[in-house]
């Protein structure tokens, strides 16, 4: 007797139902090997059978909100959100990615993209991107791709001013629908925001699939409850949702009660680390809170008793016993938290990981290696997303074989803009023919000839000549703020009456004016900085000119906080980034350049010695202390090969480069170690050290510090101790500021070919 | 249904029952291994299987009986403890140990087990030895799938169908 054929119809379902349901494959494998077992399958009595049997449904993998490919190619696509499958390779939906089907709609055309909110019983709430400029909520199911596009939330009080969070539910509570398989069924989305100005306070409404539309407005009973609430993931407790909320300077847990909708407060634990931390639900099935720090895995739950709320720390995991070992090279980072599973997701350079809070299983789940070109993990909403980008594909031919031949050593110093100002100036409403007021030259770190006949931006003594005509008053001069990834940041003076700034590639001499950040937060008061950096997040940096880019603006609130906002070119506007009423509060920012370290800008403050951290990833600012007798106005900032911050001071014609001792977790009270120290005796000519020299700027990626030393520049690499002077020339008739490096690859532009 | 005390001899010595396989072999087994199979309970229960008559199962060989009979000596206790929520960690990793060699078989062997424990209905080595199938199938393609199985091969007409629906569901074969 055949062995198959002696299988009857009920051996065969007991055997397909033990087909594993994180592997939908297999199951449709199977379904076509006869036509007995195709109906077997199909049929709703084995769906149901199958449901049944596992109880749980697996994650099928977690939503990766991307920053794209490659931006130039189609203006639909320059962010989206891919499905990273966690299943085998060969799996059902495996990168799927979300695409709006309603392509009659007017927004569709404004829309760059979409971003995934958040994640539950099978659905999927996205919002269009950029922000703010067409709010559009679709929920999508990505098994049966069935889209609803929810209508826009009434615009007063403005919804999503004071910072906002949503989520997605299936609409019938825990205890009447078990969320195995509610695919077709009734949900809703809460929606929570903030008003501070109209003293409305939290807010809450409520979307219902059911009725097609939002619910009205309710307030918080409690409306002492205000600050700032981020779209990032929340979880479902017991019919509540939960959020991290900012209130002023520390986070509260808020509580959104689904049956009664009340807003509450939960204090959080003190003394944590608050920025570095996800909400979870405990063993218990109450909420949980888990952290990283020092490798390892923290997991509290919180005791919900009726007068207060109490936190106990229920597991401490080693992450060096559950992950591989090379996979903790990086700072492992949470980026997720699958609620109805336990199951957290965890970043490291080396992947991304699941770990179930309760077994300790681990699965690494994909790969997400940053050299492959995959970016960095920006944020996600449970299953999870993650915000990649991967490189763009520079043109082809000889420029991009020249560049991939150098990628090490990083581009060259071509060299810096020295920012001059010549004589005193005493009044700001000045006369005329003051258009060499304040100058930003270009001094080649070269010798003379090999770089002016490059370009002519690139000369000795070339400055910034701004192309458009300006906006309101004439500036008296340029200064350079900033320059990264082959871009120089120009703002014009006197920057409070002129309010103009102007990002500037001497490679191919683009110039782009920026709009005026708002007035009313008076933004070039109490000292201000920038940063322009890359807009691709992808990007090896190695050849961006002309792609897009981002420009981040700290400056000081009017009460004395600090605030910092980001342009893009993309969208071609300012939006809000952070804000804080206690950061940097005697500080005043001081205009020398700052630099990037893994996703975070440095500024220096001055009057009050501290060191300003914009977080671009947290969306968040901090402050770190710097030791005490170092003069802010003299120190650089500087940055590791290793990734980490430095600072450098010169002292007793000694280079000193301090490092901060663990930089993640002591933010205020960083502890500060010399780490090199350069005699510039033995380095310098000897003539050179009749004044103390004065350190100038440091060239980001390439290691390098400029000095100023007896009205010569010296160029020092602390690491190897080589010394190059500087040509003279190009920078006389005037009293130097600062210096700005220019970091890129300068291939000739040849006006005639040879035939 | 009845509490187990409704059998007789219920002192000392457990209560022996014999089985006749198939091909008439005997086997004596205590009544409570036997009783995992829930058509064997009702007879036992009912006072059958003791002494010289026996209860004959005719769909079932001697190869099979033995060892379905091995299974069921081993999940007895276990499973007198009414699915034992006091078994140790110990225990039940015991037991897991052996259901994973247990099933570590010729496939006809895991063929008629599956049948043999259908029949019989004993709910556990039914769910392990379909496990142990389904685990054979996973990953494979249908043709494998046939192929791992026995069937025969597919006539043209089914071929032509599961290339067509192998072209629908491209992504299930990567």
């Amino acid at each position: 007797m055949e062995p198959a054929a002696a299988l009857t119809a009920d051996l065969v379902d007991e055997i397909l139902l033990r087909l594993p349901p994180h592997d939908p494959a297999s199951l449709v494998r199977a379904a076509l090997v006869c036509k007995a077992w195709l109906r077997l399958v199909s049929g709703a009595g084995f769906r149901r059978r199958f449901r049944a049997l596992h109880r749980t449904p697996p994650m099928l993998g977690f939503l990766c909100n991307l920053q794209d490919d490659d931006p130039r190619s189609s203006t639909n696509a320059a962010h989206n959100t891919r499905f990273v499958s966690c299943l085998p390779s060969s799996s059902i939906i495996s990168h799927r990615r979300f695409v709006p089907k309603s392509s009659a709609s007017s927004w569709r055309r404004c829309v760059r993209g979409w971003r995934a909110i958040d994640a539950r019983h099978g659905r999927v709430l996205l919002h269009s991107m950029p922000w703010g400029i067409i709010q559009k909520m679709v929920v999508w199911d990505p098994i049966t791709d069935e889209q609803t596009e929810l209508p826009e939330l009434p615009q007063r009080p403005d919804p999503y001013h004071w910072g906002w969070n949503a989520a997605v539910m299936c609409a019938v509570d825990d205890g009447r629908c078990d969320h195995l398989d509610c695919h077709r069924g009734l949900f809703r989305v809460v929606f929570v925001g903030c008003c501070v100005s109209s003293g409305i306070g939290m807010f809450s409404r409520v979307y219902s699939s059911e009725s097609g539309v939002w619910s009205e407005q309710l307030t918080s009973a409690n409306n002492n409850i205000y600050g700032c609430l981020r779209v990032e993931p929340c979880v479902l407790v017991r019919n509540a949702l939960y959020f991290r909320f900012k209130h002023v300077s520390y986070y509260i847990i808020l509580k959104y009660d689904l049956s009664s909708r009340q807003i509450s407060g939960i204090p959080m634990i003190p003394g944590v680390d608050t920025e570095e931390f996800m909400l979870t639900g405990s063993e218990d099935g109450g909420l949980g809170f888990a952290g990283v720090e020092d490798s390892k895995l923290y997991l509290l739950s919180n005791e919900d008793t009726t007068s207060h709320h109490r936190w106990t720390q229920s597991r401490v995991i080693n992450l060096w016993t559950l992950l591989p070992v090379d996979a903790l090279a990086t700072t492992p980072r949470l980026v997720g938290f699958a609620d109805a599973l336990s199951v957290l997701i965890l970043w490291t350079g080396h992947g991304f990981f699941a770990i179930n809070t309760k077994s300790l299983e681990v699965i690494k789940i994909a790969e997400g290696n940053r050299e492959e070109g995959s970016g960095t993990v920006y944020n996600s909403a449970p299953p999870s997303s993650a915000r990649l980008g991967t490189a763009s594909s520079p043109d082809a031919g000889f420029h991009r074989r020249f560049i991939e031949f150098h990628r090490r050593p990083p581009p060259p110093m071509l060299g810096f803009l020295c920012n001059l100002h010549n004589g005193t100036a005493t009044s700001v409403v000045a006369a005329a023919n003051a258009d060499d007021y304040f100058v930003s030259r270009f001094i080649p770190t070269s010798s003379s000839s090999s770089s002016s006949s490059c370009n002519p931006h690139l000369r000795r003594g070339a400055r910034f000549v701004p192309k458009s005509p300006s906006r309101h008053h004439r500036p008296r001069g340029w200064r350079a703020l900033d320059s990264r990834h082959g871009r120089v940041l120009l703002h014009s003076l006197p920057s409070k009456i002129t309010r103009e700034m102007v990002v500037w590639d001497p490679v191919t001499d683009e110039q782009f004016l920026l709009p005026e950040l708002p007035s009313e937060t008076y933004p070039y008061w109490h000292g201000f900085n920038a940063a322009v950096l890359c807009g691709d997040h992808g990007c090896n940096h190695l050849d961006c000119h002309g792609g897009p880019f981002n420009v981040v603006f700290v400056g000081s609130l009017p009460q004395g906080g600090k605030f910092a906002s980001v342009y893009s070119s993309e969208t071609g506007g300012w939006s809000y980034l952070t804000s804080s009423m206690t950061i940097g509060l005697y500080g005043c920012v001081a205009g020398t350049p700052g630099v990037l370290v893994s996703n975070a800008l440095y500024f220096v403050l001055e009057e009050d010695p501290k060191i300003l951290k914009c977080d671009l990833t947290t969306r968040s600012i901090s402050e770190i202390k710097l030791p005490d007798k170092v003069d802010s106005r003299k120190i650089v900032l500087i940055t590791t090969e290793e990734g980490g911050l430095r600072f450098a001071q010169v002292r007793h014609s000694k280079l000193y480069l301090w490092a901060m001792q663990d930089s993640h977790y002591y933010n205020d009270g960083a502890r500060w170690f010399e780490d090199r120290v350069v005699d510039l005796e033995t380095l310098l000519p000897t003539d050179a050290l009749s004044m103390s020299p004065r350190v100038m700027g440091f060239a980001d990626g390439v290691g390098l510090v400029i000095l100023r030393a007896d009205d010569r520049f010296f160029v020092v690499n602390p690491k190897s101790g080589q010394v190059k002077e500087i040509e003279e020339g190009g920078a006389e008739g005037g009293t130097i500021r600062n210096v700005v490096p220019y970091i890129s690859f300068c291939t000739p532009v040849l006006r005639y070919s040879l035939a | 249904m009845a509490a187990p005390e409704s059998g007789d001899g219920n002192n000392g010595a457990a209560r022996m029952v014999t089985l006749i396989s198939s091909d008439n072999t005997r086997f004596e087994v205590e009544a409570a291994a036997a009783s995992l199979s829930q058509t064997l309970q009702l007879t036992i229960l009912d006072g059958g299987g003791g002494g010289g008559d026996g209860i004959p199962l005719p769909n079932v060989d001697s190869a099979t009986l033995s060892k379905v009979l091995e299974y069921c000596i081993k999940h007895a206790p276990a499973a007198a403890n009414g699915g034992a929520p006091n078994a140790t960690a110990v225990d039940r990793a015991e037991l897991e140990r052996f259901d994973n060699e247990f099933v570590n078989i010729d496939q006809s062997v895991l063929y008629s087990l599956i049948m043999a424990a259908h029949n019989l209905e004993i709910e556990g080595l039914q769910s392990l030895v379909a496990k142990k199938v389904a685990d054979m199938i996973k990953g494979k393609s249908p043709m494998e799938i046939r192929r791992t199985l026995g069937f025969p091969d597919p006539t043209p007409e089914e071929q032509a169908e599961m290339n067509a629906h192998m072209l629908e569901y491209g992504w299930a074969y990567e």
